[in-house]
Formats: C-alpha cells, sequence, structure tokens
C-alpha cells in the first residue's frame, strides 16, 4: 500500500467528476436561464396570485409550473434552439393554464348568476302573486260590490214586485169598490153596461121636473161618476102606452134631458151624457096592468162599460 | 499473482469504462432521435383537429394558425431528417393548438355570461319597472 496509489485513485476520482461536469457542462456551459423564462415565470406568478383563476384549474397550472421549472433550466451551447422551445412550451402552458381557470371562473360565476336569475325571478314571481292576491281580492270586492248591486236590484225588483202586488191589490180593491159602489147604485149589469132604473116615482104625472127627495139614487150615480170619470152614461126615457105615441116620445125625451140636466148641475161634463127619449116602444113589462104601466114609466141610466183598456191587447189586423 | 497495485488499476480501469459509459449516454441523449416524431406529429393533428371542432378558428384563429404553421414545419423537419425539431415543433404545434382549444372555450363561457347578464339585466330593469307600475 502505497501513497502514490492513493494519490492515483484520487486523481483518477478527480479526473472522472472533471470529465462528468465537463460533460454535462456540454449540455449547459453557461449556468443562465434562456431568454423570455422570467418572463414566463412572471407570468405564470401572476396567475398563482390571481384569487379568481389559481384555484380553478389545478392540473393545467401544475403543467405550467413543470415547464416554466424547465424552461428556467440553464440555456445549451450544444443545442441553442431547446431553451426557446423550452420557453415557447412554458409560455403555452401558462396560457393554457390562464384559459381553462379563465373558463372554470366563467362557469362558476354563470352558477352564481343563475342563482341570482333563479333569486330575481322568485322575487318577481312573489311580487306578481302578491299581486294576483291584491288583484283578487280587488276582483273580490268588486265581486262583492257587484252581488250587493245585484242585492240592490233584486231588492228593487223585489220592491217592483211588491207595489205590484200592491197594485194589484189596489186593483182588486179597487174592483171590489167598483162592486160596492154597483152594489151600492142597484144597478144591474147588463151586456150594455150597467143599468140603473129610476122608477115614475121621481117624476110627478105628465112632468118631466124631478121630484125633489127623489134623486138619492142619482146623486148615488153622481158620486159612482165622480169615482170612474172614464164611464159614459146613456140616458134613457121610456113610458108606457097611455097616450100618443109621439106624445110619450116627446115626455120620454123630456124626462130623459131632464135627468141629464141635473146630472150636469151635479158637475157631470155634458160629453159624458147622451140623453134619448125611447118612447113606449121598448117596455119592459106588459102594459095590460097598472102595475106593469108603472114599471114600464121608467128612466134607465146605462153606465157604459170601461172600454176596453190598454193593458188588453189590440187585436191584430186582419 | 496480481499485486494490489495492479488490482487498484484494473478496478479504476472498470470505473473508468463506466463513467464513459455514462458519458456517453448524456451525450446520447443530447444527440438526434433517428426515427420521426410520429407520435407527437399525430398529437399535433388531433389537438388541431379538436381546436377545428370547438370553432377555434372564429375565436382563436392566431393560436390555430400558428398550431398549423408549427405542424406543417414540424414535417418539413421530418422529411428533412431533422428529427429533434420536427418533435419540437410537433410539441409546439400541439400546444398551440391547446390553447386555441381553451381559449375558444374561454371565450365561449364568457360570452354566454355576458349574455345571460345582460338577460339578467334585462330582466332586472323589467321588474323595476313592473314594481314602479305599482
Amino acid at each position: 500500500m502505497s501513497t502514490t496509489t492513493l494519490r492515483r485513485f484520487r486523481f483518477s476520482t478527480l479526473t472522472a467528476a472533471l470529465v462528468l461536469s465537463a460533460t454535462l457542462a456540454g449540455c449547459a456551459t453557461t449556468p443562465r436561464s434562456p431568454a423570455g423564462a422570467e418572463e414566463v415565470r412572471a407570468k405564470l406568478s401572476r396567475l398563482q396570485s390571481n384569487p379568481d383563476l389559481s384555484t380553478r384549474a389545478p392540473i393545467a397550472i401544475k403543467s405550467a409550473e413543470a415547464a416554466v421549472l424547465l424552461a428556467e433550466q440553464p440555456e445549451s451551447k450544444q443545442d441553442p434552439d431547446l431553451g426557446p422551445h423550452r420557453v415557447y412550451m412554458a409560455e403555452q402552458a401558462v396560457e393554457i393554464a390562464i384559459a381553462k381557470a379563465t373558463t372554470r371562473f366563467a362557469e362558476d360565476q354563470r352558477a352564481g348568476l343563475s342563482e341570482a336569475r333563479s333569486k330575481a325571478r322568485l322575487t318577481a314571481r312573489t311580487r306578481e302573486a302578491d299581486q294576483a292576491r291584491v288583484d283578487t281580492e280587488v276582483a273580490r270586492s268588486d265581486a262583492d260590490k257587484a252581488r250587493e248591486a245585484a242585492l240592490l236590484i233584486q231588492n228593487a225588483a223585489d220592491q217592483d214586485r211588491a207595489s205590484a202586488d200592491a197594485a194589484a191589490e189596489q186593483a182588486a180593491q179597487a174592483a171590489a169598490e167598483l162592486q160596492r159602489q154597483i152594489d151600492a147604485l142597484k144597478a144591474e149589469a147588463t151586456d150594455r153596461g150597467l143599468v140603473l132604473t129610476l122608477g115614475d116615482l121621481l117624476f110627478a104625472f105628465d112632468s118631466a121636473e124631478l121630484k125633489s127627495g127623489g134623486t138619492s139614487t142619482l146623486d148615488r150615480l153622481v158620486t159612482f161618476l165622480n169615482e170612474y170619470p172614464e164611464r159614459r152614461v146613456a140616458v134613457e126615457g121610456h113610458t108606457d102606452n097611455v097616450g100618443s105615441a109621439d106624445y110619450n116620445q116627446r115626455l120620454s125625451q123630456r124626462r130623459a134631458e131632464s135627468v141629464s140636466r141635473y146630472l150636469q148641475n151635479k158637475g157631470i161634463a155634458r160629453s159624458r151624457l147622451d140623453a134619448n127619449g125611447m118612447g113606449q116602444d121598448v117596455p119592459l113589462v106588459s102594459n095590460d096592468s097598472e102595475s106593469g104601466r108603472q114599471q114600464n114609466r121608467r128612466v134607465e141610466l146605462i153606465i157604459d162599460n170601461p172600454p176596453p183598456s190598454a193593458v188588453a191587447a189590440t187585436p191584430p189586423p186582419s | 499473482m496480481t499485486t494490489a497495485p495492479e488490482l487498484r488499476s484494473k478496478r479504476l480501469q472498470s470505473g473508468g469504462f463506466t463513467l464513459l459509459a455514462g458519458v456517453a449516454l448524456l451525450l446520447t441523449a443530447c444527440a438526434s432521435a433517428p426515427l420521426p416524431p410520429t407520435v407527437a406529429l399525430d398529437a399535433a393533428e388531433s389537438a388541431i383537429g379538436n381546436a377545428e371542432l370547438a370553432n377555434a378558428g372564429r375565436f382563436a384563429s392566431a393560436e390555430l394558425a400558428e398550431a398549423r404553421e408549427k405542424l406543417s414545419r414540424a414535417n418539413s423537419a421530418a422529411s428533412n431528417d431533422q428529427m429533434i425539431a420536427a418533435k419540437r415543433l410537433a410539441d409546439e404545434s400541439k400546444l398551440a393548438a391547446e390553447l386555441a382549444l381553451a381559449r375558444t372555450e374561454a371565450a365561449k363561457a364568457v360570452a354566454i355570461n355576458t349574455e345571460l347578464s345582460r338577460g339578467f339585466d334585462a330582466l332586472s330593469e323589467e321588474m323595476q319597472r313592473a314594481g314602479d307600475q305599482r
């Protein structure tokens, strides 16, 4: 064992190390990073410190990080194209990471946007619903008003019906009253109308003058005619067959006119009165007996049936 | 019988051989690959195809054009037996195409958001108006 051997060994090891380092240096003589590597690193750092993007594309950012590390390797004199290639690759990788993170960010924002949109829609719907509720209430109150109006109309109709009923009642009462009046008149309902017969006791013999005190029947007629102003009265004078027919005719005429005059004096319009002497030609009974002749001497007051009322349907023109 | 120094020398020689082999390997790593970078070229072509499908021609036309240009240069280099250059250009083309795709997708995503928020603004405005009417 000698020191020379040891020295030689050390020397050879050193040589080998030198050779190795020289060989390695052959690929990268200068320890400088290629141009553009710094910029790529800066760009990557900006991406990594961007709170919106840094967490959104982890795989792409990792790849970019590796590419940037590679780009930062010292340049090689033997292979001058390698550095720029690596820088280019790193640049692309960082840009890809930025783009992917941006995409992801936009997608996340969209989710938020959709949420805000839904919330806004919900708010809008709620408002619409509230409005609809208000509308419904308004509509309901409108309906209530309509119902109230309908009720009012109904009430009015009821009242109308009631008044119609009342009118009918009145009419019925009027009819009853008429009947009562007619009964009071002691008139007889015939086809020609109500016939009121004044006996000959009203007149003195051979006279057309009305006896005072015998006019109570006529006064009842006046009352009736005042009650029913649309009614007209035909006054017909009749005699028995004693005396000449011509004379009897004139006498019956005068008596009829006398009654008519009396009624006019009591306020009945002349236009409502029609006085006619019928003479001896229309006897009620036979003139053979005194009692028969007495019955035949008379004045008949024929009260027209009321003209067909407006209520009655007019007959269709034939 | 060999002496101890001889033995050591032999060992040294073998160690030197190993070192030399290692150096040679390292050098080989730096040396040109003998075969055309078919895989890298195919990958670049496929990446360009993907970008085109995503309509990168509209949203990232510069990036797509760069990818195409790099691929074409890679093919030229490969046919000129510059396999290292061909491989690098193919890799660059692939990444350029991937960037074209990524930027296209980003542009689309942002455009959708813009449209959405415009619609949202319109909706808000509409609601505001509807609210004011009452």
